[in-house]
């Protein structure tokens, strides 16, 4: 009976143990410092922080200026016999930073991801009531502005990417390898979808507490969701435009309705309007020293020939001169020994290389500008001249502007201050024969597109190619380099071994996948 | 549930159970050895129970038992001996036994058993093994001494981590370390409990927890390796454990003094194989197209015309060394010759000193022992070095005759001192490549200016004018190096406590309890000192950071064994117990951003950025119930069975619990079969288990990261899902199941002993990060991935080929082979591929079918005749959609080779081991051919070295012109065909045939970076000279012993080419260490020990 009785204890206690570990263990499985509760407005805020969006080290250094701003002349290259096989780790990065970015907070280095954060929104807004869904709507919509943005330029650089099924762990939170979508779909439905956008942004009406959450989330505009359908609106001109030159019927159709009515389709028609992520020092800033100190000389095509002889306004801006050779540009098929003797202009100081408040730049005015000025040269839809010298101002506007706002590194030196251009000068500027809106329809739109070139520069670097191949405008020089297979600047990325490598579905793809194949828009 | 209920109903049999008192008398006698000198300390046990007692110093014992009891009387070194205790007192005398036989051997859950009542594989490694050849490890000196345990140390000296491998890979990406335990309690091996594997971190080479076990202080321990082995410790126990056992005082020698000294000077042991004829300089075609230099013998014009090799090219086809006088990158003038193995005075030679005092005392009533240890240690790495204080105490309390207690404790204090920094940056790139002309002086003198800012370049106009470096140069990352770590320092400052308490209750004759807790608590100090490279005035620069990690782990475990009588011929014992393990990690480092205000102030208040902190927190809990059975038949046949019900935090709650089973079997045929004569013992052992490797803690989350930052007036709140290692909420543990095989032999006399193993296992659900591409949303994400299965060979052969009154000498040989296959894929994963060479250029792949390990490079593009086809300038080409197999890189078999000769008082003890198969991937090696700076480049470079002569018509577009009278004699036709199909005639200067062939990437040839791994090596030797003992007593010694040592000595064979060293990988993965990224050079050891005793 006695031992019955300490059995019985004993097996009482055991129980007790049994049950305590048990919720122990399960506490003890899920990591303290992560949350699993996703917040979609969180998600949203995350998308910014990607380190291609904002300008980064990284991306600069690894990615724009050896690549973007290289084949588009906004850089000056020494040359390397590889100069124009781009690394496939440097692009890797950029393919992945698109899908799942880093976790981290050195901001030159990580940040989230675009796709798996949008997706991981999906799935949170999945899992909310449908009360609750109706109310944060409105997160996925503007978070599917700045993803097509952001697609599109991945297609801009690779053609056919895994779109529509991509990001399997973040839906179904299994490795489910996606397909490569034909890059011309992936665009038809963003310009389709980027329609409903505007529609939607028209017609919505905020609960007061997702208004603020917004405005809270929203670093670009602060929830104003006017500026969004801008934005939106924005990108679909671009988008169509882009693909004018292959579906002229579609894009003309759709830029016509867009263009002939402002009232429901505006634009981003002045600067303050601007889709750009303004830096806040210290915690978020650009590093353009480092970033641009590997390759700082300005290339002579854009500083001679199309800013020096015309005079242009936004030279002092864009660039510093040699302290001793004064506006010495690198021309593109310098020596290597030229290079290393130095002595050449360099990106502006004050505006670039000491400045912490670069912005990212999603969209500008100046570009809307020119897209209708192009629209209305080749459709006739308006007055493009008008739309061109927008196009112009905004830009100058826009540049002295980052002028102004900058915030100079702790290094930086008291350099003179740099005087608004007069309106005097900009019209002077705007008379030049190679600039004044003159000339067959041909030059008109080399001017347009030449002009929007330069105001890409390199903060829009991948646009300036995109449309560099489109258009085939301005007409750059490029030395040939002696390696067998890269002796010119490819038309399109290879695909980065840490998606072919792990992705069956890259079989269906591989024979595109060369440097010579077009994308769907690029007409030559 | 059922099967917690059915531990709790083992538990409770257990409880239930109680020995029928019996009658009992007393017996009493002496132990006497050979010479009829007492033994102290003998076992004394009734056979059939655990109930026993130890020889007093007079070799006494008294002893209360059963009426027809049989007395069994072990001792270590001794035969063993089943006495009737029918009359009393006994005199018993134990004959020497130099077989081991019954030697008794610590198995998993610190229970003691027979070595004979195994039913698996075992090795055993003495403590004269560990230390007697000074190692700063116990792990580092297992080299070769145990089958099927493979060694890795990393290069970098006493902190750099060393891996155990035990019988292959048995996780893709888990960990592969073996659970350590010591005294009983499972200790720390990883520095991070949420990583499974080290390497190296910021470059510099990590450490482990094993490196502070001190040698000295090391008793015996034991190598579980197949999974009945180690069933017992579930799912810890997939990669095998090693069961440590530290020294204790014992009551026959009394009160003893040791002391110890060991002093080695550490070198570099070899280093690569480089050319000194040729200076820096490209090849011609890169020179004049790139507007590099427009002379065709590739000297560089200074501006007032005198000539200078091209200090910034990273490669090694400049003008040949003529002793002509130029200026150096420094200002001074200097004869153009080269530096003849510059690397080596990159190098110091360093030193390792261990001081050991121990004192043990024992009695009846309990003993102890207290060790110190004390090591300084300089690296050969420039600016590396630690020391280390170790105090450990072992004692044994016999509270009465049924309780005692044991009590270890150890402290061990290290402080290291810029940890060994990874070379990769110097020979991994090409701007770490400096030239058979320059001076390693220089570098030293040069990476730190008078005034202690970082060197100057020469396109720096800022400060320290006068010390500019007057040309453009390359290694700027090697004056990195110098400035990282003869400037700056890193310093870790760790304490690390391991205690244990253990109580022994005898309740009945035949109940035994046993009770243990332990601890093992870290805590380190990480202190980052990074001077200002520039003035303050022209910005900020340089970093302090502090840092501190705790890691707590805390074990407890308790179990019965019950041990009733059955019949003469059956005994059986039976344990029951549960165990605990919870482990605890907190990290927490800040440190200044973008630099410090005051030049070389260090604190956080300096700091001219926001103060970046951060930190990270862990917790584990491992709880199980377990049961042994233990059955023996008239001591021929020994059965056990374990169980083993456990759960863990690490896996999702619905799936964290896990039943391990395994059974063996002992069967001594030579007790059953008569034998020939030449055979003295035979046994045949067959085991089969089931074991567990669940995913490191916190792996399988799927959770969000959120972060906040300052945004103007207000801040960003963000989440982030995981971009790699995306986790698994559905994941389940690994398995490993094993079946194992043995038989264990003695012939002529125990002169000659040979024991085998087979084992066969399957690894299911390999929890695994499958690289998956970004598109998956992830570029990694936990999977249970697929099967993998292993199956081996293992043998240790053991002789005494001479025994002689003077001489003996004993040999030991071992051999393990290991070969495994990836036998599916699950999960949406179709293959294992790791990128080893970013860009897809050199890949580890695996396909269902596969073993792992298999490398791929590009082929070449080739026509359908199988002629290489070369490009229009006369190389050949990649087919990049291609990949062609290269090797694997796992060894097919290692082993070693230990010997012991000893004449009259002197010996010598040395050991050798081997890797045969395999290969070893090095990229740095193919960087270092394509720049021409190894020896083997010299080919073709001139008319001697079978290059053909030509004249060159245009140097920019590599038009050269075969002529036997030509100005140049370095040239090449690489036989092949044109694209067009004709035979190839273009002739390639060697230069540029190197700086192609072997480039980064494009038309690269990565299978130059594949070699096949064979090597044997002498590792070590010990020559000993032993005081005799006549001398000794007269100096009051009890031993004296004088050793000359030698470590990690030389290559009798390797495969290996161009100078590198076979073990040059760095980590803990099995795939790390078949890849070279550059690490540092290896080290020899040569020195002298003292071992005295009083």
């Amino acid at each position: 009976m006695k031992r019955l009785l300490i059995n019985i204890t004993i097996l009482v206690l055991l129980a007790g143990t049994f049950s305590a570990c048990k919720r122990q263990l399960e506490e003890n499985y899920l990591n303290p410092e992560l949350t699993t509760t996703g917040s979609l407005s969180k998600l949203f805020t995350g998308m910014f922080i990607n380190k291609r969006i904002h300008p980064s080290y990284w991306d600069y250094y690894t990615f724009i200026m050896p690549t973007t701003a290289a084949y588009t002349q906004m850089t000056a290259l020494a040359p390397l016999t590889q100069m124009y096989v781009p690394s496939l780790d440097y692009t890797g990065g950029r393919w992945t930073d698109y899908y799942n970015g880093s976790l981290g907070t050195d901001y030159n280095y990580s940040g989230p991801g675009i796709l798996n954060s949008y997706r991981e929104m999906q799935t949170s807004y999945n899992a909310l009531t449908p009360a609750q869904q109706q109310l944060q709507e409105v997160f996925l919509k503007v978070a599917e502005v700045v993803v097509y943005d952001q697609t599109s330029q991945m297609v801009d650089l690779w053609g056919d990417i895994p779109f529509f099924n991509a990001s399997s762990l973040n839906t179904d939170r299994i490795v489910e390898p996606a397909p490569f979508d034909d890059a011309k779909t992936i665009y038809d439905t963003l310009i389709t979808n980027l329609k409903a956008l505007n529609t939607y942004f028209a017609t919505v009406t905020l609960d007061p507490s997702i208004s603020s959450e917004l405005t809270a989330a929203d670093p670009i505009y602060r929830g104003d969701l006017s500026k969004w359908q801008r934005y939106a609106n924005s990108l679909r001109l671009r988008l169509l435009m882009r693909i004018s030159n292959t579906d002229e019927g579609t894009a003309q159709a759709a830029v016509t309705e867009m263009l002939a009515d402002p009232a429901t389709y505006p634009l981003i028609s002045d600067n303050s309007l601007n889709a750009a992520l303004w830096m806040s020092n210290p915690t978020l800033r650009s590093d353009m020293r480092d970033a641009l100190g590997g390759s700082p000389f300005a290339p002579s095509f854009l500083l001679d020939t199309l800013m020096l002889a015309n005079d242009d306004p936004r030279t002092e801006v864009y660039w510093d001169q040699h302290a001793e050779n004064g506006w010495k540009s690198f021309p593109y098929n310098g020596t290597n020994a030229e290079y290393d003797a130095l002595g050449f202009a360099t990106y502006d100081s004050a505006t670039f290389f000491y400045n912490y408040n670069v912005p990212g730049v999603l969209f500008t005015a100046a570009e809307a500008s020119f897209l209708k000025a192009e629209a209305f040269e080749r459709w006739g839809l308006g007055a493009a001249q008008t739309e061109y010298e927008n196009g112009i101002n905004q830009s100058i506007d826009f540049y002295y502007g980052i002028y102004h706002n900058r915030v100079p590194r702790e290094d930086a030196k008291a350099w003179p201050t740099l005087a608004d251009p007069t309106a005097e000068e900009i019209n002077n500027y705007l008379a030049r024969p190679a600039i004044a809106y003159t000339g067959t329809t041909t030059q008109k739109l080399a001017k347009i597109y030449t002009q929007k070139w330069e105001h890409f520069f390199i903060l829009q670097a991948g646009q300036a190619w995109a449309e560099y191949r489109r258009t085939g405008y301005p007409a750059l020089q490029f030395a040939t380099s002696s390696y067998s297979g890269g002796q010119r600047p490819p038309v399109r990325l290879l695909y980065p071994p840490i998606e072919t490598l792990y992705n069956p579905n890259y079989s269906a793809v591989q024979a595109r996948d060369t440097r010579d194949t077009r994308i769907f828009w690029d007409p030559s | 549930m059922q099967r917690s209920f059915l531990v709790c109903t083992i538990l409770l049999l257990l409880c239930a159970f109680t020995a029928s008192a019996q009658e009992k008398k007393s017996v009493s006698g002496t132990v006497l050895d050979e010479k009829g000198s007492p033994l102290i300390g003998v076992s004394v046990q009734e056979k059939g129970t655990t109930h026993g007692t130890l020889t007093n110093a007079e070799g006494k014992f008294e002893l209360q038992v059963a009426p027809n009891a049989t007395l069994i009387i072990s001792y270590i070194g001794y035969q063993r001996q089943e006495v009737p205790a029918a009359s009393s007192p006994l005199n018993i005398r134990l004959a020497t036994d130099a077989t081991g036989l019954n030697e008794v051997v610590v198995t998993a859950m610190g229970i003691k058993r027979e070595t004979r009542a195994l039913g698996y594989a075992m090795s055993t490694v003495s403590s004269k093994e560990i230390t007697q050849a000074g190692s700063p490890n116990f792990a580092s000196a297992l080299y070769g001494k145990a089958a099927g345990v493979k060694i890795v140390t990393a290069p970098g000296g006493a902190s750099s981590g060393v891996s155990v491998q035990v019988r292959g890979v048995s996780s893709i990406n888990g960990t592969t370390q073996p659970l350590y335990v010591v005294d009983g309690v499972p200790i720390r091996n990883f520095n991070d409990p949420t990583t499974n594997s080290f390497g190296a971190t910021n470059n510099r080479i990590d450490g482990n927890g094993v490196l502070d076990i001190n040698p000295e202080d090391i008793e015996s321990m034991s190598i579980l390796k197949g999974a009945s082995a180690s069933a017992l410790y579930g799912s810890e126990a997939a990669n095998g454990v090693v069961v440590i056992t530290t020294k204790k005082g014992s009551a026959s020698r009394g009160l003893g003094v040791d002391v110890n000294y060991t002093y080695t000077l550490e070198q570099l042991a070899n280093g690569m194989e480089y050319q000194n004829e040729f200076g820096p300089g490209y090849d011609i075609v890169t020179n004049v197209s790139g507007g590099i230099t427009d002379r065709l013998d590739g000297w560089v014009t200074n501006p007032d015309g005198s000539l200078r090799p091209n200090y910034r090219a990273y490669a090694m086809f400049g003008p040949k060394f003529d002793g002509r006088e130029v200026t150096y990158w420094d200002g001074s003038t200097r004869q153009y010759l080269a530096q003849k193995d510059n690397y080596k005075d990159f190098y110091n030679t360093g030193f390792n000193s261990i001081l050991n005092v121990a004192l043990s005392n024992g009695s009846e009533k309990g003993n102890y022992r207290f060790s110190y240890t004390r090591m300084d240690y300089k690296s050969i790495l420039p600016g590396s070095n630690l020391f280390k204080n170790n105090f450990n105490f072992n004692g044994t309390l016999k509270l009465n005759d049924r309780v005692s207690l044991d009590l270890v404790s150890s402290y061990n204090y290290n402080f290291t001192h810029n940890r060994p920094e990874q070379l990769s940056n110097v020979f991994a790139s090409f701007d770490g490549f400096f030239s058979p002309f320059d001076d390693m002086g220089v570098f030293k003198n040069k990476y730190m200016t008078s005034n202690g800012y970082k060197y100057v370049r020469f396109d720096n106009m800022q400060y320290d004018q006068d010390e500019k470096i007057l040309y453009s140069i390359r290694p700027y990352n090697l004056l990195d190096y110098l400035w990282n770590n003869l400037r700056n320092s890193y310093d870790e400052s760790q304490h690390r406590f391991i205690n244990s308490a253990t109580l022994n209750v005898s309740l009945l004759d035949n109940l035994r309890f046993r009770g243990r807790v332990g601890v093992d608590y870290t805590s380190l100090d990480m202190t980052t000192e990074q001077h200002n490279e520039r003035p303050a005035a022209l910005g900020y620069s340089g970093k302090y950071g502090v840092g501190s990690r705790k890691n707590t782990s805390l074990y407890g475990d308790a179990l019965l064994v019950y041990s009733p009588k059955l019949t003469n011929d059956l005994s059986l014992t039976a344990t029951g117990g549960v165990t605990g393990r919870r482990q605890r990690y907190a990290y927490q480092n800040s440190e200044t951003t973008n630099g410090l205000v005051n030049e070389n102030w260090f604190s956080l208040g300096n700091s001219a950025g926001i103060i970046n902190a951060t930190s990270a927190r862990a917790e584990q809990l491992d709880v199980a119930g377990f049961g042994i059975l233990n059955l023996n038949y008239r001591d021929f046949l020994y059965i056990e069975g374990t169980g083993r019900y456990e759960a863990t935090s690490t896996l999702p709650p619905a799936v964290n619990n896990y039943f391990y089973p395994s059974v063996n079997a002992g069967f001594i045929l030579s007790e059953v079969v008569k034998m020939p004569s030449f055979m003295d013992y035979a046994k045949l052992r067959a085991s089969y288990g089931l074991v567990g490797n669940h995913p490191t803690m916190y792996q399988a989350n799927v959770a969000y990261t959120q972060y906040q930052i300052a945004y103007n007036e207000g801040s960003l709140i963000y989440q982030q899902p995981r971009h790699d290692q995306f986790g698994n909420n559905d994941l389940k543990s690994e398995k490993k199941r094993e079946i194992e095989f043995g038989l264990e032999t003695r012939f002529l006399k125990n002169r000659l002993n040979v024991d085998l193993s087979y084992y066969n296992n399957k690894v299911t659900n390999q929890i695994m990060f499958a690289s998956t591409s970004p598109s998956t949303g992830a570029t990694s994400g936990l999977v249970n991935a697929g099967d993998l299965a292993n199956y081996g060979f293992e043998g240790a052969i053991t002789a005494r080929p001479i025994q002689s009154r003077n001489v003996t000498w004993s040999t030991r040989f071992n051999f393990a082979m290991n070969r495994n296959k990836v036998l599916a894929f699950r999960a949406g994963i179709s293959s294992y591929t790791e990128n080893v060479e970013g860009g897809g250029y050199l890949i580890v792949r695996s396909e269902a079918g596969d073993p792992l390990g298999n490398i791929y490079v590009h082929p070449r593009n080739m026509d359908d005749k199988g002629n290489y086809i070369v490009n229009d300038a006369g190389y050949y080409t990649n087919n990049t959609s291609e990949y062609k197999y290269m090797g694997n890189i796992l060894p097919k078999i290692v082993g070693g080779f230990s010997n012991t000769v000893s004449y009259k008082n002197f010996s010598v003890d040395f050991t050798l081991d081997y890797r045969f198969g395999g290969k070893l991937v090095s990229i740095p090696t193919y960087y270092q051919i394509g720049a021409g700076k190894l020896e083997s480049t010299l080919q073709y470079r001139d008319a001697a070295r079978g290059g053909i002569s030509y004249d060159v018509i245009d140097a920019a577009n590599g038009n050269f012109q075969a002529n036997p009278n030509g100005a140049f004699h370095d040239g090449m036709i690489l036989p092949g065909v044109t694209e067009n199909g004709e035979v190839n005639t273009k002739v390639v200067s060697a230069p540029g045939y190197y700086f192609n062939n072997f480039e980064w990437r494009g038309n690269g040839d990565y299978s130059a970076a594949v070699f096949d791994n064979n090597y044997i090596k002498f590792r070590e030797i010990v020559l000993s000279y032993r005081m005799p003992q006549r001398i000794a007593d007269k100096l009051h010694f009890q031993g004296l012993q004088f050793s000359l040592i030698g470590r990690n000595l030389f290559y009798i064979y390797k495969s290996v080419p161009h100078g590198l060293d076979p073990e040059v990988a760095v980590g803990s993965r099995w795939l790390s260490q078949g890849i070279d990224n550059g690490t540092v050079g290896p080290t020899r050891s040569l020195g002298a020990s003292i071992r005295a005793s009083f």
